[in-house]
């Protein structure tokens, strides 16, 4: 289990069927680490380091954290003004592409390693988009802060930033189109716009590469043509708003969010802290609460939930507050991992 | 010779030594070049993607901050003395 957290990086392994987890770090003490990673492919550990004074980086490990090397790293080219400002998410490609890993920046940009991280290249397309310089930024700034590849067809990619929307390309980074059909925004007047959508995250159905699943800030929605339109699917959860999304690993209807009462305040609700999933693709909710204490008014950010590729399914969750749970059967059931961790930024977790 | 100080996390790209110097050096600009070919990487973290100075990284030459004079185009003559510091910030979210 990878945590990235305010003032560095934590590991977590288990070796006892997830039972009991053993720490080690902080790595980059001091740094904030908005996404941690491990690349399968390469049993290659990728972080985003970012330092006030310093700068962004992405660092990438080959013995699992013991010694770490600062890559090339992602820069928009000399002829523009933009510099980046955040590293928000590192996503290994597919297993057919093994030395391919993508990154989004700030401001929101996908970046593209065709050489395991080691070097990047922004993507023309996505930067000479003809509705770039009429992105605006959402509270958190203007984060490209979710990349998925569809593992069946590499050249098939969505991004989600945020206040733009969700957008989709189908050649690889060759070209990008939205992808905001019925996805409701209250900010703006126009209330289904092309984009200006603020999407939070975005899962991908795991059996079903065409279902997507996308936390909004005005919702939770789905879709089942790839993007291509959404409908709500918030039915009984207590709000529309949060941050993560995670699919489980092995039942593909099922997905966990973590509601937050609202933007106006940024708790879960009822002074209950809860991991919503659903058995049907979202039309019931219901929450997943034992194991966690009560009353509690914790806050999950963007990447702070997690699931593994286990069976049964692990899910991980950490709060802005340090706290970091794990459940090793679906969410059913959570314990304790660290309660003292500092601000939790991301978690991810795989076998190695 | 121009002497060289850095501090903190710059420490890490130059095997610990606080003081460098440097010869054959126009300005502040060639001096970060020699310094990024000599302990790769760390221009990255002194400049910004087009070659300027991070907000919150101050590069003094012979005392005075470049940003009072012509920044990255600030010359350096022999007997120079460059401090290349972070900057005194943080709070909200540090």
């Amino acid at each position: 289990m990878l945590v990235g957290t305010r003032k560095g990086a934590f590991v977590f392994t288990s070796k006892d069927g997830r039972r009991s987890w053993k720490a080690s770090g902080p790595q980059f003490l001091g740094k904030e680490i908005y996404d941690i990673v491990y690349d399968r492919r390469n049993k290659l550990l990728l972080a985003s380091v970012h330092d006030g004074h310093w700068g962004p980086s992405v660092a990438r490990s080959y013995d699992l954290g013991k010694s770490w090397k600062i890559s090339n790293p992602p820069k928009f080219p000399k002829e523009g003004k933009d510099s980046v400002q955040r590293v928000w998410n590192i996503t290994p490609g597919a297993e057919s592409e093994p030395n391919v890993i993508y990154c989004g920046v700030e401001p929101a940009m996908l970046f593209r390693s065709d050489d395991a991280g080691e070097n990047w290249k922004v993507n023309d397309s996505l930067l000479n988009h003809e509705t770039r310089p009429k992105w605006t930024p959402g509270g958190g700034g203007l984060c490209m802060h979710t990349i998925l590849v569809d593992e069946g067809d590499p050249k098939n990619i969505h991004v989600g930033i945020s206040a733009v929307g969700t957008m989709n390309s189908k050649d690889g980074g060759a070209s990008w189109k939205f992808q905001n059909k019925n996805v409701f925004v209250d900010f703006l007047p126009d209330k289904y716009p092309e984009y200006g959508t603020c999407v939070h995250k975005i899962v991908r159905h795991r059996e079903r590469p065409d279902v997507l699943y996308q936390q909004n800030h005005n919702g939770v929605f789905r879709s089942d043509n790839d993007g291509e339109d959404w409908k709500d699917i918030k039915n009984n959860l207590p709000s529309k708003f949060g941050f993560p999304m995670a699919a489980d690993s092995n039942d593909p209807k099922r997905v966990y969010v973590v509601p937050l009462e609202g933007d106006f305040s940024r708790v879960t609700p009822d002074n209950k802290f809860a991991i919503w999933t659903t058995d049907n693709s979202g039309k019931e909710r219901y929450p997943l609460t034992r194991g966690f204490p009560k009353p509690a008014y914790f806050e999950v950010l963007r990447e702070g939930l997690a699931t593994d590729s286990e069976d049964p399914g692990g899910v991980y969750v950490g709060t802005k507050t340090g706290q970091l749970f794990a459940s090793r059967n679906h969410g059913n059931s959570w314990s304790l991992v660290s309660g003292v961790l500092p601000e939790i930024l991301s978690v991810s977790a795989s076998s190695i | 010779m121009i002497k060289v100080y850095i501090t903190g996390h710059l420490k890490a790209y130059t095997g610990h030594k606080r003081e460098l110097e440097i010869s054959n050096t126009e300005n502040v600009s060639s001096l970060i070049r020699i310094l990024d070919e000599m302990f790769p990487g760390i221009r990255d973290r002194i400049f910004d993607d087009h070659d300027k100075t991070r907000p919150f990284v101050n590069i003094f030459v012979n005392g005075a901050n470049i940003r009072d004079d012509a920044n990255e185009n600030t010359n350096l003559k022999e007997g120079d003395i460059v401090h290349i510091l972070p900057s005194v910030a943080g709070g909200l979210s540090a």
